[in-house]
């Protein structure tokens, strides 16, 4: 029987005491031995000359040869071109032109609010979020061909002339972060909804994009209302045009996200069941207080 | 029972059950933007109160800065410059005209000021030109143009600051020192010329 054997051993076996403990290998008195520290060295070596004065060479200089020659380390040039690239976000371009041709033909509503997903229907845009892309930007070029008033949703303006020419027609521009978990969702809902995952929750942009999304020149999602409305007036002002009346806006038209929303009508933490054509809500209050936070 | 489907363009005048449903749900989060910003005045970015100008400076002395775009006759014409085929078909210049007696827009103080220091760019008619094909969009052209516009009617507006007393006295001053240093300077010149001449005194 293994109990008995187990109490045979423990008859057998020492008591447990610090001396029994496995020991780190850095404690050994082997390792010390191969490992000297360096002020055991400094008192067992001379008090005069480099090493007791601090005062040695960079290594790769031999101090009798070292007429002209340069340390290791700077022997190999430091090429820093793609510093960085781990943390870039990418966001691949749609310009005013693909917009107007894409309502023109009509593969775009301009009545209804235009942002990532229905731009990802057309299938022009391949968008990869492991590829640390984060959406897309607007390009100015089009930009006096466009001449339709859209409510337009996009992750990047570079450009001031581009959002002149959107609200030259009398449109809305926003600016918008996604994380690349809501990013993946946004880019094929259809197939998002297949795979059975509440409708995720945004996150806030990282801290080297906060500047951005709060900025009422780019028209960021985060920034204060009154503050887009002077840089409207301003944008008109300077590119010479007037901007619409707001009484004849659709209510549609002046659709909004909220910054934890991701699709128009959808909130997070709601599982869409495309099959039965339902929906299911959480219930319980922790889930309701984590999707409203 | 709320179905979803791909925003699919359909022509539609009045509102349908699915899209009021997406109007009237209102999800807020604590990120809601009542919450952000609890002292906006108006949290639509459409309407609301503006504190920039947006109507002409009525008369006053001072220019606000507003010009009503209405009253600005804006063509577009060819550019100039190489560039081919794209510079010959489009119309990418932009010629923006208006007649400066009857703008209401610029005070009446700075517009005689306005009218000489731009007397080359108002025709017999009255009416200030300005063109521009700087860039390859015709609304970068128009913002130029209305740059160049702005920046011009900001000249006639400052007036020179002109002399104070103090500084006429100092002026008056150094020039009567230095015109009598001349006068000076001329005696001692006039002298040693004379004294290079013969004289007329009889030495015996």
């Amino acid at each position: 029987m293994p109990i008995e054997r187990g109490l045979q051993y423990l008859r057998q076996m020492q008591r447990v005491t610090l001396k029994n403990l496995p020991m780190p290998l850095e404690k050994t008195l082997k390792w010390q031995k191969a490992h000297p520290d360096e002020t055991k060295i400094k008192a067992i070596m001379s008090r005069k000359g480099p090493i007791s004065r601090n005062a040695l060479p960079p290594y790769g200089i031999d101090p009798i040869q070292a007429e002209g020659r340069l340390p290791w380390i700077l022997t190999v040039p430091k090429e820093p071109y793609y510093e960085g690239i781990e943390e870039a976000r990418q966001y691949l371009p749609i310009s005013l032109r693909t917009l107007q041709r894409l309502i023109d033909l009509r593969r775009i509503n301009p009545e209804k609010p235009i942002d990532l997903p229905v731009l990802c229907n057309t299938k022009l845009f391949s968008i990869q979020p492991d590829q640390r892309q984060f959406g897309l930007q607007l390009i100015d070029e089009g930009a006096d061909l466009f001449s339709t008033p859209i409510n337009l949703e996009i992750q990047w303006v570079a450009s001031e002339l581009a959002i002149a020419a959107i609200e030259r027609c009398g449109g809305v521009l926003t600016t918008r972060y996604f994380d690349p978990i809501s990013l993946s969702a946004l880019i094929d809902a259809k197939k998002f909804f297949e795979r059975g995952e509440p409708i995720p929750r945004c996150d806030t942009p990282p801290i080297n994009a906060v500047e951005y999304y709060t900025d009422p020149k780019q028209r960021g999602y985060l920034a204060n209302p009154d503050s887009i409305r002077e840089e409207r007036q301003r944008l008109a002002q300077k590119y010479g045009y007037k901007l619409p009346d707001p009484s004849k806006f659709s209510s549609l038209f002046r659709l909004k996200k909220d910054p934890r929303q991701i699709f128009y009508g959808l909130e997070p933490g709601w599982l869409v069941n495309l099959k039965d054509q339902t929906i299911l809500k959480p219930t319980d209050s922790k889930f309701q207080t984590f999707y409203h936070s | 029972m709320i179905p979803i489907t791909n925003f699919v363009y359909r022509q539609c005048s009045a509102l349908s059950t699915r899209q009021f449903l997406i109007i009237s749900r209102t999800y807020k989060s604590n990120l809601s933007y009542d919450k952000l910003f609890p002292k906006s005045q108006s949290l639509d970015v459409l309407s609301g109160p503006i504190q920039a100008p947006t109507s002409e400076s009525s008369g006053k002395e001072k220019f606000n800065g507003f010009i009503p775009i209405d009253k600005l006759d804006v063509t577009h014409r060819h550019a100039r410059g190489p560039g081919g085929q794209h510079v010959n078909k489009s119309l990418t210049g932009v010629e923006i005209r208006f007649h400066v007696e009857s703008a209401t827009w610029i005070p009446a103080s700075i517009k005689p000021r306005f009218r000489d220091m731009n007397h080359t760019r108002i025709n017999r008619d009255g009416y200030f030109i300005i063109f521009s094909d700087e860039t390859r969009h015709s609304l970068l052209n128009q913002a130029h143009c209305l740059d160049r516009i702005r920046a011009l009617i900001r000249e006639a507006s400052l007036v020179p600051k002109g002399l104070s007393d103090e500084e006429r006295k100092t002026i008056e001053q150094r020039k009567k020192a230095a015109s009598q240093e001349r006068v000076i300077r001329k005696r001692i010149q006039s002298m040693h010329k004379q004294e290079r001449k013969p004289s007329s005194t009889d030495l015996n």
